[in-house]
């Protein structure tokens, strides 16, 4: 046994995130820990590194009582983590990221006239080659996509040569090929240097695969322990998590999607033309045209890294293009700043959410709010019916919620503005089945309220669902365009461009 | 790659010049500019003590001013009222403001960012308030005069060549150490403060570690100001010391680590040729200051460093 939790506890503001967990964790064992958004997991493994001192209980790393250590001395005992949101060192180059920490867990930081440059060289590049980011190791880590980072956040943990490392949610974010190579990648890994791995993960695919235990956690509580057959077998679980997305019946969609609005004479909402973008020097869009109807919802597609982000900061105004013309209800955008284009009516739900964690669930709504742009104009209280669980959490401040639930506050953040067209960039990200399920309902029923969307997914089964047409993007350049239900019927394109 | 190692030679090839110029100077100008070079130096080595805090480590502080008087006075009190060796009070001033600071940060760093900011400014005023206050043995408001100068650095000439290479060894060491594994801890702390503590670094002793070493070069420079000057009085060490560090960073580019250096050179020039004809150059300052903040954040290091590399991509 590497690591024992006894009866840890710890409550925030009265909630009770993690209540009386006790867990042993063998060494050698790959075991994952699944459960709803909010059910204490990424609390636990902060519990676990220090970052959060239990109210009450004991955790022991080989026999050691770590309670109450700091986080610096426990990651240096040989326990390693990576962070559910990235946590890099944005400016650093991606070399010096883990170059910082292969000297750190050595014990060389301290060393000060040796020149660094030339310490552990090998040893970085090894690592970084094993991470799959060799290629990539001058740029600043700020620049890296979304999954590159979380590679590169694997990477760092693995500098300090941990015996146990903690992984939360390290595939969110993921293509679904990138998602199984990385998961390989794993099991190797803790094969080849003999490390225990505990990870956090809502991607049932991984879970199952390459766990030797899971533990299914739930309001704060572990609920169930067992392999992987044990767990599915479980009615208990089923109910609380396993809505598997895979098996998503004909009827469900049906549910889902309300089907286009019918609208006499669609106008054009958005138009996007042949729109160049760059990030300092490199050429992230090419020629990229797009086109939004009213109320209609559209998706964007593709792996990790092709410019689906940079499509919509750049509509937005965030990444302004260089090229080409972005046409919002026929008047020229491009050129305008940010603040300017979303007055005009656009809202944009970025991927890191960044909601205000000081604020309650209500300020952070009543904060966004605007005058009616066009036809909108949303209350607080057609919102919390739409979010009933934002209603319960009305006077929670919004740092205390779960990655679902902040999710769901940033789109009704976002609305209260008072949009024409709503844009979301990866709405799924890091959510639980099921919460994928409820917020694409969400979706759904604002769809029936007649908004326009503009989404980017890389998790293409909602997507398709929901969406009336879909865009499937490529290294900057749009490869196929057409309705989800061909691309259905498409498996070619689907492996080719999706990973799927 | 070719273009790498052409740079570095270009690089390399600067600094030589520069350092042989500033050995030749005396023989091309008069005393009036030497001097005027000898207070960029020392400056320059404030400000590039002070910016291994800031620019390197991410953390501002508003105190400067408190190591450098730490520096200056401890220097000035030994050489007016003892007889110990000129070499001997010229150290104790450093190691005294790293030794004093090591009780001061160890209080700042408990704190970040607007904080951290206020401490250190807090810290200044009490140092600033004991060397005011303290007649018996710093000489309050009157100041300490008569600071003696050894035979063999009287003369603006020796004391300009002393200065250079205590510059020039300074400068090496701080570049040695931005370069270490200790100054990339450092840039790690700043850019991601709760993820370099999971790379097993206490990251508050890591902060107290460059605040120490920043006050030590905030000391040596103000050590060489007290031979320098000859007198040393509360108005070269008060809250307007402060600030000048601080602008220096900022003009000179705090990305850069000869940043600093610039805008020491650029904040005396500035300085000497507007007050020929205004006695409101701190206005004319102001406008400049304004002026950089908002076109040029990088400084005036940013700002070469981007038209060269505009450059290099031409070529």
């Amino acid at each position: 046994m590497i690591f024992e939790a006894r009866h840890l506890s710890k409550a925030f503001g009265g909630i009770k995130a993690v209540d009386d967990v006790s867990l042993q964790i063998e060494e050698g064992e790959v075991s994952s820990i699944i459960g709803p958004n909010g059910a204490g997991k990424s609390t636990l493994f902060n519990l676990f590194t220090g970052h959060l001192r239990p109210d009450t209980g004991e955790l022991f790393y080989k026999d050691e009582n770590i309670t109450t250590l700091p986080p610096y001395k426990i990651s240096k005992m040989g326990i390693g983590r990576s962070f559910q949101r990235v946590n890099v060192f944005p400016e650093l180059s991606v070399f010096e990221n883990v170059q910082l920490s292969l000297l750190s867990g050595r014990g060389l930081g301290s060393r000060l006239f040796q020149g660094a440059g030339k310490m552990l060289v090998t040893e970085t590049r090894d690592l970084l080659d094993l991470v799959g980011l060799g290629d990539k190791e001058g740029s600043p880590a700020g620049f890296l996509s979304y999954g590159d980072q979380k590679r590169l956040e694997v990477g760092i943990a693995l500098g300090g040569a941990p015996e146990l490392l903690l992984l939360d949610e390290p595939t969110a974010g993921m293509s679904p090929e990138d998602t199984v190579n990385f998961t390989r990648f794993i099991q190797k890994l803790a094969k080849d240097r003999h490390l225990t791995v505990v990870f956090v993960e809502h991607d049932m695919k991984v879970v199952f695969t390459i766990s030797d235990k899971i533990r299914v956690m739930d309001h704060g509580a572990i609920i169930a322990t067992g392999t992987p057959e044990e767990i599915q077998a479980n009615k208990e679980v089923q109910r609380v998590y396993l809505a598997d997305a895979d098996k998503i019946s004909e009827e469900q969609v049906v549910s889902v999607s309300p089907g286009p609005v019918e609208v006499p004479e669609k106008a054009n909402i958005l138009d996007v033309k042949e729109i160049d973008t760059f990030y300092g020097l490199s050429h992230i869009l090419f020629k990229l045209s797009l086109k939004v109807d009213e109320g209609e919802v559209i998706s964007i597609l593709g792996r990790n890294g092709v410019g689906k982000t940079t499509t919509l900061k750049s509509i937005m105004g965030l990444t302004p293009p260089k090229r080409g013309s972005i046409k919002f209800l026929e008047k020229e955008i491009r050129g305008r700043k940010p603040f300017h284009i979303s007055r005009m009516g656009i809202g944009f739900v970025p991927e890191e959410r960044i909601i205000f964690p000081d604020l309650s669930v209500a300020e952070n709504l009543e904060i966004a709010r605007k005058p009616p742009t066009g036809e909108f104009n949303w209350t607080p209280q057609e919102i919390y019916q739409i979010f009933p669980v934002l209603s319960k959490r009305k006077n929670q401040k919004g740092g205390t919620l779960s990655g679902g639930e902040q999710q769901m506050l940033t789109i009704a953040r976002t609305l209260m503005g008072n949009p024409q067209l709503l844009l979301l960039d990866e709405p799924s990200e890091g959510l639980a089945p099921l919460v994928v399920k409820t917020v694409y309902e969400q979706l759904g029923i604002l769809k029936g309220h007649g908004m326009s969307i503009l989404l980017s997914e890389q998790n293409s089964t909602f997507a398709l669902i929901l969406s009336d047409r879909t865009y499937v993007l490529e290294k900057g350049h749009i490869c196929w365009e057409g309705e989800p239900r061909e691309l259905r019927e498409n498996p070619e394109i689907m492996k080719k461009y999706l990973g799927v | 790659m070719q273009t790498a190692e052409s740079h570095t030679l270009l690089v390399r090839i600067s600094i030589a010049a520069a350092v042989v110029t500033a050995f030749l100077l005396p023989l091309w100008l008069h005393a009036g500019w030497i001097s005027l070079i000898t207070e960029m130096l020392i400056l320059s080595i404030a400000a590039c003590g002070y910016n291994l805090m800031m620019g390197y480590g991410g953390m501002v502080s508003f105190g400067p001013a408190g190591q450098y008087a730490l520096g200056a006075y401890t220097t000035g009190v030994l050489l007016v009222k003892t007889n110990i060796p000129f070499a001997l009070a010229m150290t104790a001033g450093p190691v005294c403001a790293a030794l004093l600071s090591i009780v001061i940060g160890w209080f700042c760093v408990r704190r970040t960012e607007v904080y951290f900011s206020l401490l250190t400014l807090a810290f200044a005023q009490i140092v600033y308030t004991v060397i005011q206050k303290w007649y018996g043995f710093t000489g309050g408001d009157d100041g300490l005069v008569g600071i003696r100068v050894p035979e063999i650095l009287s003369g603006i000439d020796k004391y300009y060549f002393f200065t250079v290479l205590v510059a020039l060894f300074c400068l090496f060491v701080m570049w040695k150490m931005i370069n270490s594994p200790f100054g990339k801890m450092i840039q790690g702390i700043r850019e991601n403060p709760r993820r370099a503590e999971f790379i097993s670094l206490n990251v508050k002793r890591y902060q107290l570690g460059i605040f120490v070493t920043s006050a030590f070069f905030l000391g040596v420079a103000g050590s060489l100001y007290s031979g320098f000057n000859g007198s040393i009085f509360p108005a070269n060490i008060d809250v307007a010391k402060s600030t000048d560090i601080i602008v220096v960073c900022l003009m000179g580019g705090m990305h850069h680590f000869l940043g600093p250096v610039l805008g020491s050179i650029a904040y005396i020039l500035i300085n000497k040729i507007i007050a020929n004809y205004t006695q409101y150059w701190a206005l004319v300052l102001g406008i400049i200051i304004i002026g950089l903040v908002l076109y040029a954040q990088g400084g005036i290091a940013g700002f070469i460093s981007e038209r060269y590399s505009a450059l290099r991509r031409e070529a």
